[in-house]
């Protein structure tokens, strides 16, 4: 079982590679990531304040439809994005953990706002998470206090360009034996246990100096 | 009668609906990203420096007061010294944890010497999170032309401040 | 609308010698007479002290506190503060939910964050933090775990 993340980059040189292999792969390509970008289905997901600005791009100004993101699912079955906006508490970390594990894949997931991403002004709460890729494989971040409606399109822009430089012929998901189930902490005596995912996260990298 | 209000909500929907083929007003689409809401002024996003004339000097003076003030402790502040190992009034970096902070000004308001002011880029979205999101002194420099032209009235009032303060120096 | 020093004078006069002082704008009850001080607030037709609005655990060095808002429905009348001690190590307080209703989360709150026991509460347990969960947050000597220590450490 292989926890990987959904990095697989396109690069130049296997661009051109694909393209002396003939049209018809990489038009098949291009037409299963066109598929797959401009229909993303968002799980409803808000947990604070940047389930506002969420709620508000999908409303009638900043229509997040026009993207194919509209449609909020419910279920994280029939999802296959998971924005998650709003701090995650250390209570609510393992529901958030075990909702990802429900998604089929391919799936992605965008921590929206300051609080997703790192604990944001919150991150020396006796209860607050730092950043919720301490568990999950996040694909974008979007930092903003709460990110404006534009902000969420643009990330979500992001994570299009990122899903059309997948690649057909590695895709993870069709692979033999794959499952991305990231194990769901525990609630310890003190905090949750573990305390991060070594597979995912390498603590310590906050805020390098530059000397 | 029984379902009134529920076919008058209908009606403001239907309205709309039909209105936003005749009257702009009523589309209240904005398409981003080919269009934009006019900036306003005073819209308030992550943190920039200042500098005058060259990236080299800016008005930052490494004071550390935006630092010990900020809420959440983003800002992290080295200050340069010289070759004989004194302090200079510069910074040697300055570095802002963007995916900690919340946009709140405070750095802007404390700052006794106009170097620090909030920005109106808000197209942020990053891929990794340490190396990408943690902004270092020569992403967060930016000239006071820029600073003019996205927010005319303070730039203007902060340069008359500082050309009144000028001949006493 | 009486005024704090009118209902410290009335309760020094109606339990006399209990210990009943002020501080500042609040009245400081010992604990012992605390279920009945609030029963006469609530009943007695002048104040008619009918809802509480808050219910706070504080932490001072030696001793626990526990503050209380109350407010009169009836009578439009405003802020009449309570407060009462106990020691931190054995910290029971006589519950007020059978009196006032509300008192029950917010009673739950302080259990969970400052560790005051309740007694006659009628559902205990946190309510903030999860049920595993062996501290007492909002206490002073909590210390909060370390999130970047390696796995299976504590």
């Amino acid at each position: 079982m292989e926890t990987a993340a959904n990095t697989s980059e396109i690069d130049q040189g296997l661009k051109s590679e694909l393209q002396k292999k003939g049209i018809v792969v990489t038009a098949i390509q291009d037409l299963y990531n066109w598929g797959r970008r401009s229909s993303i289905w968002p799980l409803q997901f808000g947990l604070a304040c940047c389930a506002i600005e969420m709620i508000a791009t999908a409303c009638a100004r900043y229509d997040m439809d026009r993207f194919g993101a509209g449609l909020f699912r419910a279920s994280p079955r029939q999802a296959d994005l998971m924005i998650v906006a709003g701090t995650v508490t250390k209570k609510m970390a393992p529901q958030v953990v075990r909702l990802y594990n429900q998604m089929p894949e391919p799936k992605y997931c965008i921590t929206m706002g300051a609080c997703s991403i790192s604990g944001g002004p919150f991150k020396d709460g006796y209860n607050v998470l730092r950043g919720i890729d301490r568990y999950i494989p996040v694909d974008v971040h979007l930092p903003g206090c709460p990110p404006r409606p534009e902000a969420l399109l643009h990330g979500l822009m992001k994570l299009q360009e990122k899903i059309d430089s997948q690649v057909i012929e590695k895709t993870e998901w069709y692979q033999k034996g794959l499952k991305r189930e990231f194990p769901v902490p525990e609630f310890g005596p003190n905090g949750l246990n573990p305390p991060y995912n070594p597979e995912v996260f390498t603590p310590g990298q906050q805020r390098p100096i530059t000397v | 009668m029984f379902g009134l209000g529920v076919l008058k909500g209908m009606m403001v929907t239907l309205r709309n609906f039909l209105g936003s083929y005749f009257s702009k007003e009523r589309l209240t689409t904005v398409q981003f990203p080919e269009e934009r809401i006019p900036e306003k002024e005073r819209f308030r996003n992550f943190p920039f420096l200042v500098y005058d004339k060259t990236p080299e000097d800016p008005r930052c003076v490494s004071c550390d007061i935006c630092a010990k003030e900020c809420p959440p402790k983003c800002i992290t502040i080295v200050r340069d010294s010289d070759s004989a190992g004194k302090p200079l009034k510069r910074p040697k970096s300055f570095d802002i944890d963007f995916s900690i902070c919340m946009n709140c000004g405070i750095c802007e308001e404390v700052c006794p010497f106009d170097a620090i002011f909030m920005d109106h880029e808000f197209e942020l979205a990053q891929y990794g999170r340490f190396e990408d999101l943690n902004y270092h002194k020569e992403k967060l420099l930016k000239s006071n032309d820029y600073f003019k032209k996205i927010r005319p009235t303070d730039a203007a009032r902060i340069d008359q401040k500082r050309a009144a303060k000028a001949p006493k120096a | 609308m009486k005024s704090p020093e009118d209902i410290y004078h009335d309760l020094e006069a109606k339990f006399p010698g209990a210990g009943i002082t002020r501080e500042g704008n609040a009245i400081v009850v010992p604990k012992e007479k605390w279920a009945e001080t609030a029963v006469f607030l609530k009943e007695n037709p002048e104040y008619a002290l009918d809802y509480l609005s808050c219910v706070t655990g504080v932490d001072y060095k030696e001793y626990l506190e526990c503050v209380y808002h109350l407010y009169s429905l009836q009578k439009k009348t405003g802020l009449v503060t309570i407060k009462v001690r106990t020691d931190r190590q054995k910290s029971e307080l006589p519950s007020v939910t059978p009196i006032w209703r509300s008192a029950e989360f917010q009673e739950r709150e302080a259990y969970d964050l400052v560790g005051i026991h309740f007694q006659g509460h009628p559902d205990l347990r946190r309510i903030l933090m999860w049920d595993g969960f062996q501290h007492h947050p909002l206490r002073k000597d909590y210390v909060q775990e370390n999130q970047d220590r390696p796995p299976g450490e504590f």
